[in-house]
């Protein structure tokens, strides 16, 4: 157990630079598609280093759950303004970021894979090329937001919470 | 210190740990499902929400109701995998003996695997083991869960 002295007051430690440092790992990682290739890892990686940044500023140890909502929050800043960004450029000046690597990616699948799912690739290749920005493809990358942030940030802070234990209790 | 509020203190803990795993094995159980609801009711729509969270490489998925899932096999093995290791923690026998020690081990022996498995399928010397993929990423989830779980159980012990 704990003496009373040696826990710390969790509104005396706001969470705004922990948000801003997982924010802009969160940012740079999503910005270009990389979770291709790395899946939900950007997004964990965002989140551990903002639970991280909490913990080494304040020297506290944190509970899982202040942790986890700190990484969320952290996933969900900078995923979020890496998404409003990309939709911007579409918007703006039709361009996209990461897609012609993309298509080439799927394409070089394309040709490697069986052929049952040969076909399958073609045609999601081709619906990307023509996908629009509409009102459903905004619905859709807001929930991918929440979803994938919650995933991956859940997962980060976890992670970092589990790992640094030492110092004071926040509560 | 007397024994006594640590009793109290170890007691509170271990519900609160039993609390995390049935929330985390609830939501990682539910998640596992409605991947596989999508499949069986090929919602592209819902498919499309996991394009960010996965490469969604069709080779590398488990094929559910004719079609691949909307996550590699890896990925869906992680899933239930944290499912399955938080449902695992929660019998007393288990919270008892599952120190934080443990579960470093276990966390350091899942990790190391399939790294090691990744290695060997990038060098060649095998290619596309997708069931092998799926328990090994099994294995890594319920290792995750056992690690952040143990430790959760051991959070006053500085460091431990």
């Amino acid at each position: 157990m704990t003496d009373d002295s040696e826990i710390v007051d969790l509104d005396a430690c706001p969470a705004k630079p922990a948000l801003i440092t997982g924010g802009i790992v969160a940012f740079a990682l999503t910005l270009f598609p990389m979770s291709y290739a790395l899946c939900c890892m950007p997004l964990a990686i965002g989140g551990f280093v903002a639970t991280s940044r909490y913990i080494f500023k304040y020297g506290v140890k944190l509970d899982l759950k202040y942790a986890m909502k700190i990484a969320i929050l952290a996933c969900l800043c900078g995923f979020g303004a890496s998404t409003l960004l990309y939709d911007l450029l579409w918007l703006g000046i039709d361009y996209r970021i990461g897609l012609d690597w993309y298509v080439n990616f799927l394409a070089d699948l394309a040709e490697s894979a069986p052929e049952s799912q040969r076909d399958q690739l073609l045609e999601s290749i081709e619906l990307l090329k023509e996908q629009s920005l509409g009102i459903g493809v905004v619905i859709q990358q807001v929930f991918t937001v929440i979803l994938t942030s919650g995933i991956g940030g859940a997962m980060g802070g976890a992670l970092a919470s589990s790992i640094f234990k030492k110092g004071k209790v926040a509560q | 210190m007397n024994k006594y509020p640590d009793t109290i203190v170890d007691l509170a803990r271990i519900r609160e740990v039993r609390r995390y795993a049935m929330i985390g094995g609830a939501l990682a159980l539910a998640l596992s499902l409605a991947l596989i609801v999508i499949n069986l009711t090929h919602w592209e729509w819902g498919r499309g929400l996991f394009s960010h969270l996965c490469h969604q490489k069709s080779d590398r998925c488990l094929i559910v109701s004719g079609t691949s899932m909307a996550i590699c096999s890896r990925c869906f093995g992680i899933y239930l995998g944290i499912g399955v290791g938080c449902f695992a923690f929660i019998p007393q026998c288990v919270i008892g003996r599952i120190s934080g020690f443990l579960g470093w081990v276990f966390l350091t022996v899942a990790g190391v695997v399939n790294g090691g498995d990744f290695l060997m399928e990038y060098i060649g010397y095998y290619s596309n083991a997708l069931y092998a993929r799926g328990a090994l990423g099994l294995f890594l989830g319920a290792a995750i869960a056992f690690f952040i779980l143990s430790r959760v159980k051991n959070f006053y012990s500085e460091g431990k």
